[in-house]
C-alpha cells in the first residue's frame, strides 16, 4: 500500500516536472513572415535575412492599448544575420532585435539565385528538423536577385510582403498556370525522390529594388518598384540549372500535374490561331490534366533528348 | 458531553408531564419562554363554576380570529360537573378548529404552542388540548426570482411548508403522492417534509433518504442547504451534488421521474435526490418549448458551461504557449493587442477575473438603491478605461466577458458557481503547462465526475453509464409522445 502511494504520488509529481518551461509572452516574439536565404562570398556560409512583422503597425488599432498608431513606421522590419548553419546565423541575429524570433508563423522562404546555383539540399536539414518552421511554407527562388532584396521590398494592398507573395504564388498558379505553388514539404519530397528534381517559382524585383524598401513609395498608385513572379527555376541535382519562361514554363507546370488553369490561343473557325487576348478556353480546375500523362510514354528522341506527349483536355472555364 | 447536557437539561420524570394544578402550568410556560411578551397566556374562569382554565398561544405565530373563535366555542359550555367532565365536553365541542389534539407532555405542548397552535389548560386536568390555529404572516406565493421561465406556471415556492406541500399536491393528484414529515434540529426543531410517489420512486431510495435525514444531527436547521451537507453522499467535490429549487413544477417533475422531493419549513428551496450531472442543464422551460428548439437550447447551455469552466485557461494556453496555433492574422492583432501591457497575460486574467467576481458579488449584495452606481462604475471604469489605458488587453476583456456571459446561462446558479471556483485552479494549469495542463486539469475533472455518486446513482447517468433507454430526456429532450410510460427518462435508484 504504502509503495503504491509512493509510486502515485511520483508518477503525479513527474506530470508536473515539465514545468513552464517553454512558456512564452506574446511580446517576448518577433513574429517573421518570410526568410531569405543567400550565400556568402566565402564557400559554404549564409547570409540569412528575416522579414520580421510589426505587429503593432500592421495590427493595432486606433482603440488598442500602447504602441505608434498604424502609418508610423514600416510594417515590417528586415534584418540580416549570417552563419555557416542557418541555425547559427538566426541565433546569431538575436544580436540585432529586442526579441525572440519566432518562426511558426513564416509563410515564404526565398532563396537567393547565388544559393539556389550553390544548391539547395542542406537548406533543408533545418528548414525540415526545426520545431517550429512549418512545412507548409511556400519557396521562391529571388530571380537575378537576392534573397535579401526580394525579401526588403514593401508591397501594396497586402501589408506584410510575404502574405503579398503567397497570395501572388496562389492565385497566379490558378489562373495563368506558369507558376508554382510548392511549400517546403513538397521541395523535401522531390529531393528525396530519385526520379524527380525540385523546380520552384521565380520571382524577379521590377524597378528599383532600392526605391521598394521605403514605405512612401507605397503611396504611388503605381509603385516604383514591383515584386513579379517570373519564370520557373529548375534544378538539377539539386542546384539551379536554368529557368524556364512562357510556355515552357506552363509545359512544366503542365508535366508535374500542377495546372490548374490559363489562357491558351487556339484556331478558331477561319480564324488562325488567335490572340491570347481574345481567346478564351480555359482549364478548368476540376480539370487537371492527370489523363494526359499517362497517353504517351517518355521515350528518347533522336537527339537524344527525352520526350513526352501530353494531352491536355481544355475545358472553358470561368473567365 | 451530550450524555452531560441530557441530565442537565431533562427535567425530573415527574416533570416531563403537566401538573393538575393550572397554575403551575401556566407559570411553568412563563417561565420556560422566559416571560416573553408575545406568548399570550389568558387566564378565564368557567362562568358557573369555580372551575379555572386558560388559553395560551404565540402572537404572531397563531392566526388571532381562529385563536379567537376556538377559545369562545370551546368553552360554551353549562352544567358540566367535574373538571374532568368538563375538559371531555370542550374537546368534543371544539369543533371551531378541525385539527385538535390533547397532549399530556411538556415537550409536546411547547412543540404545538411555538408551531402556533393555541393551547387550553383546565385546572384540575394534566392534559391540554391543543387547537392548530397556526397562521399569521407569510409571504404569498409570488414569480419565481431565481429560475425564471417565460412559459410555464408562475407560481413558486414560500417559507411556509404548508404552502409549499400544497403546490406540490395541486400539480400531482394522486394518493400516491406520499409525504413524511419530520423535525431536524435539535434548536430549531424544524419541520423537514420528504414527498415521493409511492410506486415511481424506489423503495430502497426512499428507505435511504430517509434513513439519511434521521441521521442528521445538526443543531441548526434555517435553510434546506443545512441539511444537504448532511445527506450529500460527498462533500469534498467541486460539484453540487444535490439539486435544488423553488420551483413547484420541477419537484412535480422529478417526483415523477422518481426522485424523492425534500421541502424544508422556512425555505423556498426544496431538495431533490438523487440529484444527476444533466439535471443542472435541464431547464423547466425544455418542457413547455418544442422539443427540437429545447434540444438545441440546453445544447448551447452544456456549450456555455464549458466556455465559462474553460475560456480563459484557453485563452491563457494559447497566448503563452500555443501562438502557433493561432491563425497569423488574429495572432498579429493578438499581439498588437497586448503590446504595451504590462503584466504577462496569466496576471492580466487573474486582474480581470477578480475584477468581475468583485463586480459580480458587490452587483448581488448591495442595496438595490445603489445598484446603478455599480452598473455604472464597472463596465465604465473597468472595461473602458482599463482598456484604452493599456492595463488590459481588449482581447482579454473579450474572453472575461464571455466568461461572465456564459456562467450566466447555466440555469442552476450552484453549478455556475462551480466552473466559476475551477475556472482559476485551471488557468493556473494552463499558465503553468498550456494545454497539457489543461487537458491534464480536465482528465481529472471527467475521472472526478465519474467517481461522483449520488443517492447510490452515478453523477454523470445516464451519459456514463450509457443507457440508452434514458437517452430521451439527457443532452436533448425527445417529443413527449416518445418519451414512454415513466413520462420521464431518470427513474432514481435503479
Amino acid at each position: 500500500m504504502r509503495l503504491i502511494t509512493t509510486v502515485c504520488s511520483i508518477a503525479v509529481l513527474l506530470l508536473f516536472c515539465s514545468g513552464c518551461w517553454d512558456r512564452r509572452e506574446l511580446n517576448d516574439l518577433a513574429f517573421v513572415s518570410a526568410m531569405g536565404i543567400d550565400a556568402e562570398e566565402n564557400a559554404g556560409r549564409y547570409r540569412v535575412t528575416f522579414q520580421v512583422v510589426n505587429a503593432d503597425e500592421v495590427a493595432g488599432s486606433s482603440t488598442a492599448g500602447g504602441g505608434a498608431a498604424g502609418g508610423k513606421s514600416t510594417p515590417v522590419v528586415v534584418l540580416d544575420s549570417e552563419g555557416s548553419t542557418l541555425f547559427e546565423a538566426i541565433r546569431r541575429a538575436s544580436r540585432k532585435i529586442p526579441r525572440r524570433l519566432y518562426f511558426a508563423h513564416m509563410r515564404l522562404v526565398v532563396i537567393g539565385e547565388n544559393q539556389a546555383r550553390r544548391g539547395i539540399r542542406d537548406l533543408f536539414d533545418f528548414l525540415d528538423r526545426s520545431n517550429e518552421i512549418r512545412l507548409n511554407s511556400k519557396m521562391i527562388v529571388a530571380r537575378d536577385a537576392d534573397a535579401s532584396t526580394v525579401i526588403s521590398q514593401l508591397t501594396q494592398i497586402e501589408r506584410i510582403p510575404a502574405a503579398a507573395l503567397v497570395g501572388n504564388l496562389k492565385f497566379s498558379s490558378k489562373l495563368w498556370g506558369e507558376t508554382l505553388d510548392y511549400s517546403v514539404i513538397q521541395i523535401i519530397n522531390f529531393l528525396e525522390n530519385p526520379h524527380r528534381e525540385p523546380v520552384l517559382a521565380g520571382v524577379r524585383v521590377l524597378g528599383d529594388p532600392k526605391s521598394g524598401t521605403i514605405q512612401r513609395n507605397n503611396f504611388e498608385t503605381r509603385s516604383s518598384s514591383r515584386l513579379v513572379l517570373d519564370g520557373i527555376a529548375l534544378f538539377k541535382d539539386s542546384r539551379l540549372h536554368e529557368w524556364a519562361d512562357g510556355d515552357a514554363a506552363r509545359g512544366i507546370v503542365a508535366i508535374l500535374g500542377e495546372i490548374r488553369g490559363g489562357v491558351v490561343g487556339l484556331e478558331c473557325g477561319n480564324r488562325k490561331k488567335a490572340d491570347r487576348r481574345h481567346d478564351s478556353s480555359f482549364l478548368h480546375p476540376s480539370q487537371r490534366p492527370f489523363s494526359g500523362r499517362k497517353t504517351g510514354r517518355p521515350h528518347r528522341g533522336r537527339t537524344g533528348r527525352q520526350h513526352q506527349r501530353i494531352a491536355l483536355r481544355l475545358q472553358p472555364g470561368p473567365p | 458531553m451530550g450524555f452531560f447536557d441530557f441530565l442537565k437539561s431533562s427535567p425530573k420524570p415527574d416533570d416531563t408531564r403537566l401538573s393538575t394544578v393550572l397554575h403551575a402550568n401556566v407559570e411553568r410556560i412563563r417561565n420556560e419562554t422566559g416571560h416573553s411578551p408575545d406568548v399570550v397566556v389568558r387566564l378565564f374562569d368557567c362562568p358557573d363554576r369555580k372551575l379555572k382554565a386558560a388559553a395560551v398561544y404565540v402572537d404572531g405565530l397563531a392566526d388571532k380570529h381562529m385563536v379567537g373563535d376556538f377559545v369562545q366555542w370551546s368553552f360554551r359550555t353549562d352544567g358540566v360537573g367535574s373538571s374532568k367532565a368538563w375538559f371531555q365536553t370542550v374537546r368534543e365541542r371544539a369543533l371551531s378548529v378541525v385539527d385538535i389534539k390533547t397532549v399530556s407532555e411538556w415537550n409536546e405542548l411547547m412543540l404545538a404552542l411555538l408551531a402556533g397552535e393555541t393551547v387550553l389548560l383546565i385546572d384540575g386536568v394534566p392534559e391540554a388540548i391543543c387547537g392548530n390555529t397556526r397562521g399569521g404572516k407569510t409571504r404569498n406565493v409570488e414569480e419565481p426570482t431565481n429560475q425564471v421561465a417565460t412559459r410555464g406556471p408562475k407560481d413558486s415556492f414560500t417559507e411556509t411548508l404548508g404552502i409549499n406541500v400544497s403546490l406540490v399536491r395541486r400539480r400531482i393528484k394522486n394518493p400516491n403522492l406520499w409525504m413524511e414529515v419530520m423535525k431536524i434540529g435539535r434548536t430549531t426543531k424544524t419541520d423537514v417534509a420528504m414527498m415521493y410517489v409511492r410506486g415511481r420512486a424506489d423503495d430502497n431510495l426512499v428507505r435511504e433518504v430517509k434513513s439519511r435525514l434521521d441521521a442528521v444531527r445538526a443543531d441548526i436547521v434555517l435553510e434546506s442547504a443545512y441539511i444537504e451537507e448532511w445527506i450529500q453522499d460527498r462533500t469534498t467535490t467541486p460539484f453540487p451534488m444535490i439539486y435544488n429549487t423553488e420551483r413547484p413544477d420541477i419537484v412535480a417533475g422529478n417526483l415523477l421521474e422518481g426522485r424523492v422531493a425534500i421541502l424544508v419549513d422556512g425555505t423556498p428551496f426544496a431538495l431533490i435526490v438523487p440529484t444527476v450531472l444533466p439535471q443542472f442543464f435541464q431547464s423547466v422551460e425544455d418542457y413547455y418549448q418544442r422539443y427540437d428548439v429545447a434540444s438545441l437550447i440546453r445544447l448551447l447551455r452544456y456549450a456555455s458551461f464549458v466556455i465559462s469552466m474553460l475560456v480563459p485557461s484557453f485563452y491563457i494556453a494559447l497566448v503563452s504557449y500555443h501562438h502557433e496555433m493561432i491563425p497569423t492574422t488574429l495572432l498579429l492583432k493578438l499581439a498588437a493587442a497586448r503590446e504595451g501591457v504590462p503584466f504577462p497575460v496569466f496576471v492580466e486574467a487573474l486582474i480581470m477575473e477578480i475584477c468581475f467576481e468583485i463586480l459580480r458579488e458587490a452587483g448581488l449584495r448591495m442595496p438595490r438603491a445603489i445598484g446603478q452606481a455599480v452598473s455604472i462604475v464597472g463596465p465604465i471604469v473597468l472595461g473602458q478605461a482599463a482598456v484604452q489605458a493599456g492595463i488590459v488587453s481588449p482581447a482579454m476583456m473579450i474572453t472575461v466577458a464571455i466568461t461572465g456571459i456564459a456562467s450566466f446561462s447555466t440555469p442552476a446558479y450552484n453549478l455556475a458557481l462551480t466552473a466559476r471556483v475551477l475556472r482559476f485552479g485551471l488557468m493556473v494549469l494552463a499558465t503553468s503547462f498550456g494545454f497539457y495542463g489543461l487537458a491534464m486539469g480536465c482528465i481529472f475533472l471527467v475521472a472526478h465526475v465519474c467517481s461522483l455518486r449520488s443517492f447510490g446513482v452515478p453523477y454523470l447517468s445516464p451519459i456514463a453509464p450509457f443507457r440508452r433507454s434514458e437517452q430521451k430526456d439527457s443532452v436533448f429532450r425527445w417529443p413527449f409522445p416518445l418519451f414512454g410510460k415513466a413520462g420521464g427518462s431518470r427513474r432514481g435508484g435503479e
